[in-house]
């Protein structure tokens, strides 16, 4: 009759805790080194009941101190797919992070840490033998292993498109509207017998936008060469007017009019910003130019620039990638190059392998995005969240 | 009526301006108290939040803005302090910005002194340090290592609360209120995603619609926008202050300038009109 | 020096409101003060707070044993040699240095926070399927309890009851098909839609024909939908900014700082009329 009671009331898995199967202590997987993993299966008929009791010491024999205590109903591998991926037997294991012992008086770490696993019902407790593991710092960190594989294919994209544009400078690149109204505006400035008024931006050399700006710069200097039509560079860096002063002297060189080049085109007005826009709207007032190029980074002051051009009843080309901007500039402005047009444009011009090359590896890039978020969806209207899962970030 | 329209698209901006002005300090000196006023989605995400974290719970705040936006993240700032130090959290206050010192400082003694918190028990400052990605790459493995010592140049290890966080995922929340870069979208990529805590905050309006993604996409819980998101969380933590004061003024704006955008575009096609008839 | 720093703070103000008439000595000398102090402030913070803080304590507490805290130090002072042209070359080392490390620490971040994590968000199934789980219905009940017990504790619908009843709408929308489902649903199609055709406007290598020209002229209705609505959030935070100034104006206008608005603004305006009358004098007799 015990016999039975006992069977019952094992059945119903409130009796007798067991040891569970499997426990095991390793370090953590793909991390600098700051914790280990106990896991172990979950018990048959395992249930709220049923608490987990992780405890912890430096050494086999104790003393003992409680690292981590919960219910059977949390605690799963799958809580944790960044250590864990998302196996779907993940859902039988429970697991539990174990932080590193901080090194005391005389000691040097990574210190040896001991783990006990107790199981403990409303009348009973079991527990297993101790495990040990030490906490090591990883060379690889796996979680971010999806990020890597998406880096070296866009490098090597990269590398090989910036390769390919050096053996063929005719990499097709689509014609940016807002180059043909460059265009025009040039010619525009050349029969009024009015100067360009032309801007970098308000950021350094190290700034991509301003890079590209001054490879248009080179671009509208050579036609502006041809034509013989004067330019005025006011420029917010002292570095940036140098380069320009040298893109301006190379195209002026390259179209064959040395003498019409004139160093004092490209002038340093200051460095504070309200004070470029000040002097910038005094030039425009007075110098009443035929035509306005603003590219580059702009800030706050961008609204202030295109309004006071706007009223000398000059044409205004404008291209930034600062987005706080581009709706200011295309409010104002004839023709804006959104955001990475200017890059494109710039590329379009100049025909430099190395941003060529760049240009289209990022719509590689930009076709295998779209390529994941359209297999993405499709996967997760099929409820198969594989894709998903390699999307995921930890 | 043509040549009406014609004049008004040439009119000198400065009207607007003394318009603009008007309907800005008029109700500045008179309030309105126009009604509607009521807390949005994103608003009440940040607010549930910090509601439903346990009394006692650590939470960093970032003040990472300067005296330009002002108008826009301190009275955001105050409430969440408000609301914060009301729940008994214990907070955490530094910054990104060396010019958001002195604002981060008067509203952390201003809500600390009217909730009687106890500074190194209930609150600690911090202050600036630069860097902005190093400083929370290294306060993401040592806060004590990147501040050793707080705003007041005392000892960091010393103070209570400190003793209970030595690194960012040792905070059960992190709230920034951001003018721009550096600010939330650096603390959600070299903070966030890679010591995973927990992270909201308020941002000025122009970069609402910018951090706009993060709160679609789950990497931020809520926002509060600008200075109307301020009023709302004043109206959540009843305590209205002076972003429930500005609402008069920045709602009439908003139809000064709405109405004089439709005038605009009537005077512009009627004159283009016009034109086209003339040619 | 709370009245002073008042008045300061109200003339400054006041000079920089100025330029909305014109171009006037008051508002040149507001800006000039403004770049000073601003520089003189982030110098002196970053003296303190860099140098002292995180290299000279740190060499007085312990200078063989973190004596190499001057490595970075030395690669700063390199960067300085780019105004000499002679050793100009030396800054090279610390311009790679920054930017490798820059590149290191920012690429695998912004395309974690803003592509990856970005696209698995968006990676979502156009049409919700209703969760039919235990679990969910679970959290459908307890949504509708607690939005019951609300209604019962408040007679009319205040925010929170209304966030009650909210939450207890989401978890409904989880399990049946409803508005709220349907409205996330075309959410989601809107920005998937939108996502695809912004993204074919950016391409640049192929031409814009056909089909994809018609993705692109799509991808243009949204950008310019976002910049309409960054246009009205600036100008919204511009007022703002307007209201903060006001308050400003206002707060030290009164009696307790000798009615500083005031006296300023008519000092002022009584200043640009004299010099007006004085220029327009110039120009006729030019």
């Amino acid at each position: 009759m015990i016999r039975c009671l006992a069977a019952l009331l094992l059945a119903s898995g409130t009796l007798a805790a067991q040891v569970p199967e499997g426990f095991d202590v390793a370090d953590t997987p793909g991390d600098a080194g700051g914790s280990v993993v106990a896991s172990w299966k979950q018990l048959p008929n395992e249930d709220a009941s049923v608490t987990y009791v992780v405890s912890v010491s430096r050494s086999k024999d104790g003393p003992w101190e409680e690292a981590s205590r919960f219910p059977a109903t949390g605690g799963f591998k799958s809580d944790a797919p960044k250590y864990f991926w998302f196996w779907s037997s993940n859902r039988e294991e429970h697991f539990v992070e174990i932080p590193a012992f901080e090194p005391g008086e005389g000691e040097k770490g990574p210190i040896e840490i001991w783990v006990r696993l107790e199981v403990v019902t409303p009348s009973a407790t079991a527990a297993t033998a101790p495990l040990s593991a030490t906490p090591r710092p990883n060379w690889w960190n796996w979680p971010k292993t999806n990020v890597f594989v998406f880096i070296c294919l866009f490098g090597v994209a990269t590398f090989y498109l910036i390769r390919r544009a050096r053996r063929d400078p005719n990499l097709f690149i689509r014609r940016i509207p807002g180059l043909d109204a460059m265009e025009e505006a040039i010619g525009r400035a050349t029969e009024m017998g009015k100067p360009i008024l032309y801007l970098n931006g308000l950021d350094g050399m190290s700034s991509i936008s301003t890079i590209a700006s001054t490879c248009i710069l080179g671009q509208v200097a050579r036609r502006v060469a041809s034509y013989d039509t004067q330019i005025s560079v006011p420029c917010y860096d002292p570095v940036v007017m140098s380069v320009c002063q040298e893109v301006m002297r190379e195209a002026f060189y390259s179209s064959g009019r040395p003498d019409s080049y004139r160093p004092e085109s490209a002038f340093f007005v200051t460095n504070d910003q309200f004070g470029y826009v000040a002097a910038v709207d005094g030039i425009m007032m007075r110098e009443k130019p035929a035509a306005c190029f603003y590219f580059g980074f702009y800030y706050a002051e961008s609204l202030l620039l295109a309004e006071t051009g706007g009223t000398t009843g000059a044409i205004q080309i404008a291209g930034t990638d600062s987005v706080t901007q581009l709706p200011f500039f295309i409010a104002s402005c004839d023709y804006t190059l959104i955001g990475e047009e200017l890059y494109a444009a710039s590329a379009y011009l100049s025909r430099e392998p190395i941003q060529l090359g760049s240009l289209v590896a990022q719509d590689w890039g930009k076709i295998a995005v779209l390529g994941v978020l359209l297999l993405g969806t499709l996967a997760s209207l099929a409820r198969l969240d594989f894709f998903k899962h390699l999307l995921a970030t930890f | 009526m043509g040549l009406f329209f014609q004049k008004l698209l040439a009119i000198d901006r400065r009207w607007i301006f003394i318009l603009l002005g008007l309907v800005v300090v008029v109700p500045t000196y008179h309030p309105l108290n126009l009604p509607g006023l009521k807390a949005s989605p994103n608003v009440r995400a940040v607010y549930d939040t910090i509601e439903n974290l346990p009394e006692g719970s650590k939470i960093l705040v970032s003040f990472d803005y300067d005296p330009a936006s002002m108008p826009e993240l301190a009275p955001q700032a105050t409430a969440v302090l408000t609301h914060c130090f009301r729940k008994k959290h214990k907070v955490v206050a530094m910054g990104l910005w060396v010019t958001g010192v002195a604002m981060a400082k008067e509203s952390l003694n201003t809500t600390s002194k009217e909730a009687k918190a106890v500074y190194g028990e209930d609150w600690v400052y911090l202050g600036w340090k630069p860097g902005s990605v190093a400083v929370i790459a290294a306060m993401g493995s040592d806060i004590h290592n990147c501040f050793p010592k707080d705003a007041a140049g005392a000892d960091v290890g010393s103070l209570k609360l400190m003793q209970r966080v030595k690194k960012l995922s040792d905070f059960d929340l992190v709230v920034s209120f951001a003018a721009g870069s550096p600010g939330i979208d650096t603390w959600i990529a070299y903070g966030s995603d890679k010591y995973k805590f927990k992270i909201t905050g308020g941002t000025t309006a122009v970069n609402v619609p910018s951090m706009a993604q993060y709160v679609q996409s789950g990497q931020m819980i809520g926002l509060i926008g600008a200075m109307r998101g301020g009023a709302e969380y004043e109206l959540l933590v009843k305590k209205p202050g002076d972003a429930t004061a500005g609402m008069d003024a920045i709602s009439l704006a908003h139809y000064l300038i709405v109405l004089l955008i439709i005038i605009g575009n009537i005077a512009f096609f009627i004159s283009r009109k016009r034109k086209g008839a003339a040619s | 020096m709370t009245i002073l720093g008042a008045w300061i703070a109200v003339g400054l103000t006041l000079f920089m409101f100025s330029f909305l008439y014109k171009d006037n000595p008051f508002y040149k000398f507001g800006e000039s003060l403004y770049v000073g102090i601003a520089l003189g402030y982030s110098l002196v913070r970053l003296w303190y707070q860099t140098w002292i803080d995180k290299v000279w304590e740190v060499l007085k507490s312990d200078a063989s044993g973190k004596w190499w805290v001057l490595l970075p130090v030395a690669i700063g002072l390199l960067l300085l040699t780019r105004f000499v042209p002679k050793v100009s070359w030396l800054s090279r080392w610390a311009f790679a240095f920054l930017i490798g490390y820059g590149s290191g620490m920012a690429i695998p971040a912004i395309l974690t926070t803003s592509i990856v994590k970005q696209a698995e968000a968006t990676a979502k199934p156009l049409v919700s399927m209703p969760d039919k789980s235990e679990a969910a219905k679970k959290s459908v009940d307890g949504a509708k309890a607690a939005w019951d017990k609300a209604k019962a504790a408040e007679p009319t619908e205040t925010d929170a009851v209304r966030a009650t009843r909210i939450r207890y709408e989401e978890a409904r929308s989880r399990t049946e098909y409803t508005f709220v489902t349907a409205y996330r649903d075309l959410t989601t199609l809107a920005i998937f839609i939108g996502v695809f055709s912004v993204l074919f406007y950016f391409f640049f290598s192929i031409e814009h024909k056909g089909p994809v020209r018609i993705f692109s002229r799509i991808g243009i209705l949204f950008l310019m939908i976002y910049f309409g609505a960054s246009y009205g959030n600036t100008a919204m935070g511009r007022f703002s900014l307007l209201y903060g100034r006001v308050l400003t104006l206002k707060k030290f206008g009164g009696g307790d700082y000798y009615y500083s608005t005031g006296i300023l603004v008519v000092v002022m305006i009584g200043v640009l009329t004299a010099l007006h009358f004085k220029n327009r004098g110039k120009e006729e007799r030019a």
